[in-house]
């Protein structure tokens, strides 16, 4: 897959390193780049010029890669960056994941598979702008997502109108954690309880080494296409100040509390209900329908 | 992944480095807490002021901390908590259950 228009790149690396190979690479593909082999200078040439990534190695002298990203995060903070690392050095490349870098490459970097990421992040980069742009221009938005639940079994989805919503200014950064982590909860129901079809009182119960049922069940269904190949569907709808995300189940649904009352004490906080109440306690609206197979939570936010 | 405990007078203060939303990051707290309760700890406090998010799942493994320790008449406390970590905590009642410790 080929980008259009080319993207605009920056290369952060000393000349001695193998990133420094790659630059003949993005000049074959017609990728428009600048190299600077110092933290200082790269800094500067980030605030005042506008690429679509920074790709950097992180020892370079003058500055900490962490102090590097640091000071893009600050200055400039939607600008992506991707990190280069050593195998030895990998728990530094998860902390500037932390950071906010986009993505980390280990050395030695197969062409292709830089390729490909580059390829992935400018299309998301691209795509997450021209929803920005639509929803400026736009008073309602919605999008839809399909998975299996497989795939949600090792992956932590986090609709993309919230970035989108952040970014605008529109919502503050702990509203944005708080509607992700309804969402997370939200769906890990409609995995669990739903296309799992795992009952709670499973938590309760051990094997000879201690390990509970529940954790063990769900090992197991993710391995069985009958449970794993279900799909999950979430839809999101941004109208009139108010977000809506729906998530639907193919398997039993949740059972959900009569009234969407939430019991709440110390026992039942000790045992489960816990993502049920983060749900309803940091959303206004949470309704179910089609026997619990189907969720919706609302917020209104303007 | 491993978390680092002090010990400061009697309590074991154990600092979380990582989000709490992860397997790897739940299992070096419980590794991290084993040891000191272990080790003869009954009074552990959990420092989560490096932690910007926390689910349920590590709410969970909090949770397991404070069960292992009342059961042995022991407390589990947290420093002083701030941001989302502290809305999440205040959301679930925690507050009410996990005393503060706000000593260095």
């Amino acid at each position: 897959m080929e980008l259009n228009p080319s993207p605009q790149l920056l290369l952060v690396h000393d000349g001695q390193s193998l990133l420094a190979d790659y630059s003949t690479f993005f000049a074959e593909n017609g990728w428009k780049y600048d190299c600077i082999s110092d933290f200082s200078n790269a800094l500067k040439a980030a605030c005042d010029k506008d690429y679509e990534i920074i790709i950097t190695d992180l020892d370079l002298p003058g500055m900490s890669g962490q102090a590097f990203l640091d000071g893009v995060r600050n200055q400039k903070p939607n600008q992506a960056v991707m990190v280069v690392s050593s195998p030895t050095k990998s728990e530094e490349a998860i902390r500037a994941l932390r950071s906010g870098a986009v993505d980390f490459l280990q050395k030695p970097i197969d062409q292709r598979f830089l390729h490909e990421t580059i390829v992935r992040i400018v299309n998301c980069l691209r795509q997450e702008e021209a929803q920005y742009r639509l929803l400026k221009s736009m008073t309602n938005y919605s999008a839809s997502y399909l998975f299996t639940t497989k795939a949600l079994g090792s992956y932590t989805f986090i609709p993309p109108i919230l970035g989108v919503l952040y970014q605008a200014g529109i919502i503050s950064l702990n509203t944005k954690l708080k509607i992700a982590l309804a969402v997370q909860e939200a769906l890990a129901n409609s995995i669990e309880h739903g296309n799992l079809e795992l009952e709670s009182k499973l938590k309760d119960q051990f094997d000879a080494s201690g390990k509970d049922q529940f954790t063990l069940t769900k090992q197991q269904r993710l391995l069985d296409p009958a449970y794993a190949d279900r799909e999950l569907k979430v839809d999101t709808l941004y109208c009139d100040g108010e977000l809506s995300i729906t998530i639907k189940d193919y398997g039993k649904g949740f059972n959900a509390p009569a009234g969407g009352e939430v019991k709440f004490d110390e026992a039942s906080l000790l045992c489960h209900g816990r993502g049920l109440r983060i749900i309803f306690g940091s959303m206004d609206k949470v309704m179910y329908q089609d026997g619990g197979t189907k969720i919706t939570i609302s917020k209104k936010i303007l | 992944m491993d978390f680092e405990t002090s010990e400061i007078g009697d309590k074991a203060v154990i600092k979380i480095t990582e989000d709490l939303d992860s397997e790897q990051s739940g299992e070096a707290l419980r590794k991290a807490f084993n040891k000191a309760y272990d080790t003869g700890s009954r009074t552990i406090v959990l420092d989560l002021t490096s932690v910007e998010i926390i689910n349920s799942y590590g709410i969970g493994k909090v949770l397991m901390c404070y069960k292992r320790l009342k059961a042995d008449n022991g407390v589990l406390m947290v420093k002083p908590l701030k941001g989302f970590v502290k809305e999440t905590f205040e959301l679930l009642m925690l507050d009410k259950l996990l005393p503060v410790y706000d000593g260095e």
